[in-house]
């Protein structure tokens, strides 16, 4: 067995409360490494095509890697992956925080979940010891109410709950997974999955050290890391400001995600920026297992209205921007409570930001009226409209039950037109970024296997100038230009989108890790080597990389989706509304021509299909049945 | 000693073009202090490459030097 891991998967078939334990081969570890890659791998084989996502035939992995947990700032992401019930493709969402390591000390690399159980029921690993356990008393209960009881119940103050709120219970379909109330499995609703499974909580305490190949290796490595960290300009950046500080610079970009997609700018950014942010409402930072960038943010505030508590965490740029300039709030206080309600009732908060400007939309256009909500306005910039509208989805209540099954379902059942506000990529709504502004990112954002998902792919605007240079050991050679989408980009894309999915399947934080933020490639690889022991190389991690990329995209071809799904939102084709950008588009013919030129590169055919050559390439040619 | 800065305006990200200005600075000068000097903070400055090189806040610069100052339009 390699060290970094422990060998050891854990199945629980909730079912007929039974599990066993796989052993695999240490070439099997080597081949498929972590995150995403096992996370497809158990969905290609115990998943039945068409099954329907929340149905016990469904299956839950729950994925760390094979340095998750060596002490690096950053390797402490895990993969929580299922057949998707928003997007019926495949699905999957990463997370930080302390859960992925823990899981590891308490004796388990991963855990694949099959069945359902009779009744509410959370899992409970305690250094190798499992239990399934009643969760009667804590199904209908908050996020924050769930892990005080659990950690009451097993009398363990460090124990680390990944759980699901009162939105995964009653199947909203953009759920997220919580763990510690700030770190979250966000995207293609997980937590539905574990509420259709029955499963309030999965539960882990541990107290194993890793072992790895080489310590003293790797302790050199952690202190070369901690002062490159210190002085390393984009992590200082994280560190100082969080995600809430590129709010500020997507505005002066032209490319803040504005009133449903409709503009890229916000006249009430200064309002709702890292300056306001932070003299409004943060108090401190918080940090993952080991990370030094401690890119958290913990708020509070004892407004009347508006409340915030120090522990159900604090907005991140994806939450400025969703609850924010997306639906033309600037009021920062009502963001927070928006973000916190979310956090504690168990759903995604880019998703909610979206639906909210979805009803704004259709409001303003007349599809959606006062009789389709009970009498209440939904208008642009009304934060206690977002605020209603987020407990309305979490109980599936009147609109919010129209709207819990995602954009693109809601738009269908409101009909009258509703589809044209409704902005999805293969049924999964869009993070903060507008691609007008980013091509790369637009790239990434059509051909996610997930739908448009902003881990997994990079962002043009790092790369300009001698930006280009952090990708240069992968062979980019030239500056990138954030508005062109020709053969550079698309090559830009190409090998950028490696380096994006490494992170994913190593369980690294792209904050911490290659190519921007706190690695180099070249150390990246030290690390592997030193904590695994394989005489392994940058080749090996992309190759294993790109794997996880191909099955991902084997599992949704092998659900129906074709490449008429590799596209981008219909406002992205028409010019930006004003700001620096004002009139920029992205080109459909070009961009069509791009997403060939992708599948020409990534030896796919002209529907995207991998070819019989790439799937031997890269060991998966029990794919081709 | 002379040091060379480019830069983006407004660390606007999409579609500008860069800035070039020259700045005279004591020797032994660091790219901390040239940030100070220029009124950036480090939430303004987010990637700096020095002579092509990605660059750490505590590197001495040198006569002559090119310095790079990119702005963060990225996402988590």
């Amino acid at each position: 067995m390699p060290f970094g891991c422990l060998g050891k998967i854990l199945h629980v078939n909730l079912t007929d409360a039974t599990w066993h334990l796989e052993e695999p081969s240490p070439e099997w570890y080597r081949t498929y490494m972590g995150g995403s890659a096992v996370g497809s791998y158990y969905l290609l084989k115990y998943i039945k095509p068409g099954v329907d996502p929340l149905s016990p035939e469904n299956v839950l992995v729950f994925a760390t890697s094979v340095v998750t947990g060596a002490p690096f700032s950053g390797f402490n992401r895990f993969t929580v992956a299922a057949k998707s019930p928003l997007t019926h493709c495949f699905g999957e969402a990463e997370a930080g925080g302390y859960f992925g390591p823990e899981l590891k000390f308490a004796g388990f690399d991963v855990i694949v979940v099959f069945g359902k159980a009779e009744k509410p029921t959370y899992l409970y690993i305690n250094d190798g010891q499992i239990e399934l356990k009643d969760a009667t008393k804590l199904w209908g209960r908050d996020n924050s109410e769930t892990l005080r009881l659990i950690a009451e119940e097993v009398g363990e103050k460090r124990v680390r709950v990944a759980s699901i709120g009162p939105a995964g219970e009653r199947l909203v379909r953009i759920a997220n997974i919580c763990n510690d109330m700030e770190h979250f499995n966000g995207r293609t609703g997980m937590g539905a999955v574990m509420g259709s499974k029955n499963l309030k909580a999965v539960a882990v305490r541990g107290t194993k050290p890793l072992e790895m190949a080489e310590p003293e290796k790797v302790k050199e490595i952690v202190q070369w890391h901690r002062t490159y960290l210190r002085g390393h300009p984009p992590a200082v950046f994280t560190s100082t400001a969080g995600t809430p500080g590129v709010l500020g610079n997507l505005q002066a970009s032209g490319i803040l995600p504005t009133r449903n997609f409709s503009d890229g700018v916000f006249e009430g950014a200064g309002k709702i920026n890292w300056a306001a942010y932070k003299e409004e409402i943060f108090k401190s930072k918080g940090t993952c297992w080991m990370c030094l960038v401690a890119c958290k943010r913990r708020v509070i505030s004892n407004d009347e209205k508006y409340p915030l508590n120090l522990k159900w965490g604090g907005p991140e740029y994806e939450a400025l921007g969703g609850l924010g300039s997306q639906i033309g709030n600037d009021n920062v206080k009502a963001i927070a409570r928006g973000n916190q309600l979310c956090n504690l009732l168990g759903v995604d908060v880019i998703s909610v930001g979206n639906l909210t400007a979805f009803v704004m939309e259709c409001f303003e256009h007349g599809i959606l009226t006062t009789a389709d909500t009970g009498g209440r306005e939904v208008r642009w910039g009304d934060e206690d409209a977002m605020l209603w509208l987020i407990e309305q989805i979490a109980a599936r209540n009147g609109i919010g039950d129209v709207l819990a099954d995602g954009v693109k379902v809601a738009a269908e059942r409101i009909g009258k037109g509703a589809e044209a506000y409704a902005f999805h990529i293969k049924g999964n709504d869009l993070p903060m970024h507008d691609g007008r502004g980013k091509t790369g990112t637009a790239l990434g954002f059509a051909l996610s296997a997930t739908g448009a998902d902003h881990v997994e792919t990079p962002h043009d605007p790092m790369f300009q100038g001698e930006g280009y240079k952090f990708l240069a050991p992968l062979g980019l050679l030239e500056p990138v230009k954030p508005l062109e989408i020709d053969a550079a980009k698309v090559r830009f894309f190409f090998l950028g989108q490696k380096a994006w999915a490494t992170n994913n399947l190593l369980g690294l934080c792209n904050f911490a890790s290659v190519p921007i933020h706190g690695l180099t490639f070249e150390k990246l690889i030290e690390i592997v080597k030193a904590v695994t022991g394989w005489n392994t190389s940058l080749h090996e991690v992309l190759t294993a990389a790109e794997r996880s990329l191909v099955m991902a995209r084997m599992f949704n071809i092998r659900e129906g989706v074709g490449p008429e799904e590799d596209r981008v939102i219909r406002r992205w084709h028409e010019p930006l509304a004003s700001g620096p950008l004002k009139g920029q588009k992205i080109d459909e013919k070009k961009f069509k021509e791009a997403i060939q030129l992708y599948y020409e590169m990534s030896g796919w055919d002209e529907q995207g299909k991998p070819r019989r050559g790439k799937l031997v390439e890269l060991n998966l040619e029990y794919l081709l049945n | 000693m002379e040091i060379t800065v480019n830069f983006y305006p407004s660390h606007a990200g999409s579609g500008c073009e860069l800035q070039v200005r020259t700045v005279v600075l004591q020797e032994a000068t660091t790219i901390r202090d040239l940030l100070q000097e220029l009124s950036l903070k480090p939430t303004d400055a987010t990637a700096i490459f020095r002579n092509g090189e990605s660059a750490l806040y505590q590197e001495v610069l040198h006569q002559g030097d090119t310095v790079t100052v990119l702005p963060f339009v990225s996402g988590g």
